[in-house]
C-alpha cells in the first residue's frame, strides 16, 4: 500500500472534512485511527522501550525488599530503605564512589581538551598528506574493542620484558608495574582513554573548524596577528559551542566511569583506587548474589543519573538556545 | 613581516613534531605486537632488539595455530552475523520510529512516543550493567 506521507501525518489533513464537534477520547481515536500506519511503524521501537527499558524498572522494586531467589521478586518481604541505609553508611561505598568521581573528573579534565588541541593542530598542517595520515593513524585505535586495547597495553606496560620497562630500565630508571600499582593505575585508565579515542573525537572538532569562515583569519593576517593570536581570537571561539556541547554531553556520565575499560583492566591489588560503582555493583549483585543491595546502588545510579542529563539539557537550553537532548 | 618567517617555521616545525609523536605513539605500539607475533619465544625472550624482527627466524605458527583451529573462525562468525543482524535491525527500528516522530503534528500520541524514547529512559533504572556488541565495534 502506498500512502503519501503529509496525508497520514497531518492532524489538519483531515479536520477540513467536517469532523470538529466530538469529544477529546473521540477526536484521539479517530487521530489514532487517521495515522493507524504511522502508528504501526513506532509499534516495534516502542515495544522495545516497553520490553528492555521499562519493564527491567519494575525489577528495581528489589531495591527495597528483602530479595530472595527462591520468593520471587513479589513474594521477597519489604525493608524499607534498609539497603540504601546499609550502603551509604558502608566505608567501602564512599571509597567507591570518590574513585568513580575521581576517575571521571580526571576524564573530564583531561580528556576534553586534547582532542580539541589535536584538532586545533591538525587544522595549521597544511602538508595534505601529512594532516591525512596524522588523522588515520590516530583514529586506528578507536576501532579496536577495550579487549584488544587491553592486550597491547598489557604487553606494552608489562614490568617483566614491556617495551616501556625495557625503555626506563634502559635510561636507568626503575621498573614500574603500570598495571598492579595503586598509585599509577588511574593515570594509566585515563591515559589509555584518551590514546584510543583522541582521533575520534577530534573529528567533531575538526568539522566546526571547517565551518568557520576563512575572511576572519584574512582579515586578521592583514591586522598583522600571529598564528597563535588566530587560533587563540578565531579557532578557539569557533568551536566553542561544540566544546560546550560535548562538555555537556559527557557531565551526564559522571557517574559511569566507563565499566568495561575498568572492569578489563583492574585487579584486587588495585581495588582501592580503580573499583568503580558499576564493577561494585556487578561483583556485589552477580558474583555475591546480594541483588538487593545491587540494585540500591543501581536506583542511586539511576536517579543521579537522571537528574544530571536533565540538569545538562536545561544548561545547553540555556546556552545554546536548543537542548542537546530533547 | 620579517620576524613572523622564521617564528611560522618554528610554529609549524613544533606541530608537526608533536603530531609526529603522536603518530609514533599509535604505530610503536602495534608494531611491536606484529614483531612479537612473528618471532619464535625463544628469539622472543633473549632478544634486546625488540623493533626488528630476526629476519631469518620468523615464524607464522602462531597465526597457523590461530587460523587452523575452528575457535576463530567461530567466534569471528558469531561476531560478524551479531553486527550484521543487529545494526539492520537497529536501523530498521530506529528509522521506522524516527520518521513518524519527524512529521509535524502536535497531536498526544506523538509527545508520549518521543518522550518514552528519548535516552532520559535509557539512564533510569539500569541496575545492571549491560555487554554489548561484537568484538570489533
Amino acid at each position: 500500500m502506498v500512502t503519501k506521507a503529509h496525508e497520514l501525518g497531518h492532524p489538519e489533513a483531515r479536520t477540513s472534512q467536517g469532523v470538529r464537534k466530538d469529544g477529546a477520547l473521540k477526536r484521539a481515536f479517530r487521530e489514532f485511527r487517521n495515522q493507524r500506519v504511522l502508528y504501526l511503524m513506532v509499534l516495534p521501537g516502542l515495544l522495545y522501550f516497553l520490553i528492555f527499558r521499562y519493564y527491567p524498572m519494575y525489577g528495581a522494586i528489589i531495591a527495597f525488599k528483602d530479595y530472595r531467589v527462591t520468593d520471587g521478586i513479589t513474594g521477597s518481604p519489604w525493608v524499607g530503605l534498609e539497603h540504601f541505609r546499609e550502603v551509604f553508611s558502608s566505608t567501602y561505598f564512599t571509597n567507591v564512589l570518590s574513585n568513580t568521581l575521581l576517575i571521571s573528573a580526571y576524564r573530564f579534565f583531561f580528556g576534553i581538551p586534547a582532542p580539541i588541541l589535536l584538532a586545533l593542530m591538525l587544522n595549521e598542517v597544511r602538508i595534505t598528506w601529512f594532516k591525512k595520515s596524522v588523522q588515520t593513524v590516530t583514529y586506528l585505535p578507536h576501532f579496536l574493542s577495550w579487549v584488544v586495547i587491553y592486550g597491547i597495553l598489557s604487553i606494552m606496560l608489562s614490568s617483566s620484558d614491556g617495551l616501556v620497562n625495557k625503555a626506563i630500565v634502559g635510561a636507568g630508571g626503575a621498573k614500574i608495574s603500570f598495571l598492579s600499582d595503586p598509585d599509577w593505575f588511574r593515570s594509566v585508565l585515563v591515559a589509555s582513554g584518551i590514546w584510543k579515542e583522541i582521533g575520534w573525537s577530534a573529528i567533531i572538532y575538526l568539522a566546526a573548524l571547517t565551518a568557520i569562515s576563512t575572511e576572519l583569519y584574512e582579515a586578521a593576517s592583514v591586522d598583522g596577528a600571529s598564528r597563535l593570536r588566530k587560533i587563540w581570537d578565531i579557532s578557539l571561539p569557533g568551536i566553542l559551542p561544540v566544546v560546550a556541547l560535548v562538555s555537556l554531553l559527557n557531565l551526564g556520565n559522571l557517574l559511569s566511569a566507563g565499566f568495561e575499560q575498568v572492569f578489563l583492566m583492574y585487579n584486587p591489588g588495585v581495588y582501592s583506587v580503580g573499583d568503580i560503582i558499576d564493577t561494585w555493583v556487578y561483583r556485589q549483585g552477580i558474583q555475591n548474589f546480594q541483588f538487593s543491595v545491587a540494585a540500591a546502588v543501581g536506583v542511586f545510579k539511576g536517579v543521579i543519573g537522571l537528574i544530571l542529563i536533565v540538569s545538562c539539557n536545561w544548561l545547553a537550553k540555556r546556552f545554546t538556545g536548543k537542548g542537546v537532548i530533547w | 613581516m620579517n620576524y613572523s618567517a622564521k617564528g611560522e617555521r618554528l610554529f609549524d616545525g613544533t606541530i608537526l613534531l608533536v603530531l609526529a609523536l603522536l603518530c609514533l605513539a599509535v604505530i610503536i605500539p602495534f608494531w611491536y605486537i606484529v614483531v612479537m607475533s612473528i618471532t619464535p619465544l625463544e628469539v622472543w625472550t633473549n632478544t634486546k632488539t625488540a623493533f626488528f624482527p630476526p629476519l631469518n627466524k620468523i615464524t607464522f605458527a602462531g597465526y597457523e595455530q590461530l587460523l587452523t583451529s575452528w575457535r576463530l573462525p567461530r567466534s569471528f562468525g558469531v561476531s560478524v552475523f551479531i553486527t550484521l543482524f543487529g545494526t539492520t535491525l537497529n536501523l530498521l527500528v530506529t528509522m521506522m520510529m524516527a520518521y513518524p516522530l519527524t512529521l509535524p503534528t502536535s497531536g498526544s500520541g506523538h509527545r508520549s512516543c518521543s518522550w518514552s524514547s528519548s535516552p532520559c529512559s535509557s539512564t533510569a533504572g539500569s541496575s545492571r550493567p549491560t555487554f554489548s556488541s561484537a568484538i570489533f565495534t
